[in-house]
């Protein structure tokens, strides 16, 4: 039987995802050996844009461009498998995307490339509002046991399962003192999905969220705790933005269900 | 003579999505640019949004391969803005940290990105010169491996560092995590050695001969380093880091979405082959006899030994964090009092060297510890002009030169460079006139 062939991709993002993959020092080899990797630009030359098996794609759209290679890799993928949280969410990105473009183009680059088409470009999205998304590793980067997991299932012909739980149950496996109730620290391990065995919270430093919300997020409570600690609607709301796409003061009750259909 | 265009339309091995256009017209070189079209992000409207605790945590975002020194350079700055001064034992595992960062990247760079088109025969990539030495590719994973442990470690994750704080980290590295990383890093040095034959023997073109401008921060102390509060030109010039902006000189051109720099209306170079070239005498001396070793001794222009450079670097930084290892335990406080951090309305700024050359960031605070002005300039921006010379170079001396010649000669030239093009096009500009 024929290896199954994969590509990997990488649209707006810092390539940490990519990274990460090369980062499995010890199974790079032996992934190699069992794939046949097909497109990998930031790791090879020689690449072939075919048919491939599984496309991983790292990075959020955020121009015309991106939007037309991503809909030709769907075209050409088997499983189109979404890698890292501004694929799955956004990412930091997207935080300030309830501020047009042009406003930042000109603070950024001033007049000069106004009227310049190879300047445009529009609110980052993730890969699921542009095309079907089969599976989601996320994380800002992925962790790397994820996806070496990820990839023995695929290989298999299974999805892969992964948490689907809230960090805040990795957090108390590892007994640490909660940063939220006892140290009254701006957390936000109880609306994040699991999976990084609580990084932030065992260095005593809180979640940020970078994995993104945890499937049914109870939003609400997390909301009325920060308020009951006395942090602002506006602080709560920058906190919730960072990586997991704009939500203003006033929408902080629309975050209060986060559902989505990709495992 | 016919007119001809080469167009790399997606340089590979590098981090990031960037090309290249080289145009003759009669025989000469006519345009040379850097297509940069990474697209925007725009981190000034986020640091611009975020208080002073989350600055560096968002900034390390800009990029993963030059996470760590973000990260630190980040909380440099707003230490500087708000006049906080860390412990000795803060700064030796930043220290460690940033040379973790730098023993990945150099690495990856010069092992699996840079080498298999040096070697004889070339190779697409790593992992197909893994099926033909596959000890090499282990060896060049293994020592990959421990720069990210000591990452992960000390920085609490390879990518992205989760322990790093204002005024110092979150955790202390407990002494037995340490010691092993001592051992590691025993044996990595080993793995270091290994490789130097492969480097002596690199089929390195000879064709680059005109002279670099080498910029580099002028390391604290009497050791090599990637921290300072100073700025060297090769021509002499030392400029304070708080007048980076009179170095970078930064102006934008209509076909990158990265800003270009220039010294003295010329372009200039930054990276390991500058930092070797500015303070050569400083290396460990470890990494002295390996120069002496490969026959590296500065002046040298041709920017293709950039990743030449980065073996002595990273040689210097495996045997330094073993002296900064023990320098910790000998002095070791699982449980510092850190300074205490107060915002207070004001501007910061910090440098640092990545692997890739010369990080700046500066932001601007107020009362609050809002930031309400953010800018960064990376290496690889001040880079991108001094690729277009050599670029241009190239094909000017090698009039017999075809048109893959010259596509493949552009790659290795930019690659060379260990360009980090997320870097580039972060872009922030925060004046706010």
């Amino acid at each position: 039987m024929a290896k199954p062939s994969i590509g990997v991709y990488g649209l707006t993002g810092c390539a940490g995802c990519q990274l990460n993959i090369i980062n499995c020092e010890d199974e790079l080899l032996d992934i190699a050996a069992a794939v046949d990797i097909k497109s990998f630009i930031m790791a090879q030359t020689g690449n072939v844009e075919c048919e491939i098996d599984i496309a991983f794609v790292e990075g959020a759209v955020s121009n015309e461009k991106q939007k037309k290679q991503l809909l030709d890799i769907r075209e050409r993928a088997g499983l189109l498998v979404a890698i890292g949280t501004c694929a799955s969410w956004g990412g930091v990105e997207a935080m300030i995307n309830d501020v047009p473009r042009e406003v930042a183009k000109k603070d950024v680059y001033g007049d000069t490339m106004k009227d310049n088409p190879f300047y445009d470009c529009f609110n980052p999205m993730p890969l699921k509002d542009v095309v079907k998304v089969d599976f989601q590793i996320v994380g800002c980067p992925i962790e790397r046991p994820q996806f070496i997991q990820a990839v023995a299932s695929l290989l298999n012909g299974n999805l892969p399962l992964l948490p689907t739980y809230a960090l805040c149950t990795e957090c108390k496996f590892k007994e640490n003192e909660c940063l939220l109730i006892e140290q009254d620290k701006f957390c936000l391990g109880p609306v994040t999905k699991a999976g990084c065995g609580a990084r932030c919270p065992s260095n005593n430093i809180p979640c940020e969220g970078c994995r993104g919300p945890v499937f049914e997020a109870n939003y609400a409570s997390e909301v009325e705790i920060m308020l009951e600690k006395g942090y602002t609607k506006e602080y709560i709301a920058q906190q919730m933005s960072t990586f997991a796409g704009t939500v203003s003061a006033e929408d902080l009750g629309a975050r209060k269900l986060v559902k989505t259909d990709i495992p | 003579m016919a007119n001809r265009k080469i167009t790399v339309d997606h340089l590979c091995r590098v981090e990031g999505h960037g090309g290249v256009t080289v145009e003759l017209k009669d025989g000469k070189v006519d345009k040379v640019q850097m297509d940069i079209y990474e697209a925007m992000r725009y981190f000034e409207h986020f640091l611009k949004r975020v208080p002073y605790d989350q600055t560096a945590s968002i900034a390390c975002r800009i990029c993963a391969i030059c996470s760590a020194v973000h990260n630190i350079v980040s909380n440099q700055a707003t230490e500087d803005a708000f006049g906080v001064k860390c412990s000795d034992q803060t700064n030796l595992l930043r220290r460690l940290y940033v040379a973790g960062g730098n023993i990945e990247s150099h690495a990856l760079h010069v092992y699996l990105l840079a080498l298999p088109d040096l070697m004889e025969p070339r190779y697409h990539s790593a992992l197909h010169m893994a099926q033909d030495l596959p000890e090499v590719a282990k060896i060049a994973l293994d020592i990959k491996k421990c720069g990210n442990e000591i990452q992960d470690i000390v920085g609490g994750r390879e990518i992205h560092a989760c322990n790093t704080k204002l005024g110092g980290f979150g955790r202390i590295p407990k002494k037995d995590e340490l010691k092993y990383l001592r051992d590691r890093l025993e044996k990595t040095l080993e793995n270091a050695a290994a490789t130097v034959p492969i480097v002596k023997g690199l089929d390195v073109p000879a064709y680059l001969k005109s002279e670099n401008t080498y910029v580099g921060l002028v390391p604290y102390g009497d050791k090599f380093g990637y921290m300072g509060d100073k700025i060297a030109v090769s021509d002499g010039t030392v400029v304070d880091v708080h007048d980076y902006l009179n170095v970078t000189n930064e102006y934008v051109v209509p076909y990158s979405h990265a800003k270009f720099s220039a010294w003295k209306d010329k372009p200039f170079m930054v990276g390991a082959i500058a930092r070797v070239h500015l303070f050569f005498d400083k290396l460990h001396p470890t990494a002295k006899a390996v120069a002496a070793d490969i026959g590296y001794k500065p002046p040298i222009h041709n920017s293709l030994f950039n990743s030449v450079a980065q073996v002595l670097e990273l040689v210097d930084a495996i045997a330094d964090s073993i002296d900064v290892i023990d320098a910790v335990l000998a002095e070791y406080d699982g449980s510092p009092k850190d300074p205490v951090v107060k915002p207070k309305a004001g501007k910061g700024t910090a440098g640092i060297e990545a692997p890739r050359g010369t990080l700046y960031h500066s932001y601007e605070y107020d009362a609050d510890g809002n930031c309400i002005g953010a800018d960064i300039i990376t290496p690889t921006c001040q880079n991108y002009g001094n690729m277009e010379k050599d670029i241009r170079e190239m094909v000017e001396n090698n009039p017999g030169f075809s048109d893959e010649d010259i596509h493949f000669h552009s790659e290795i030239i930019v690659r060379a460079y260990d360009p980090c093009i997320s870097c580039s096009v972060h872009v922030i500009n925060l004046d706010k006139q």
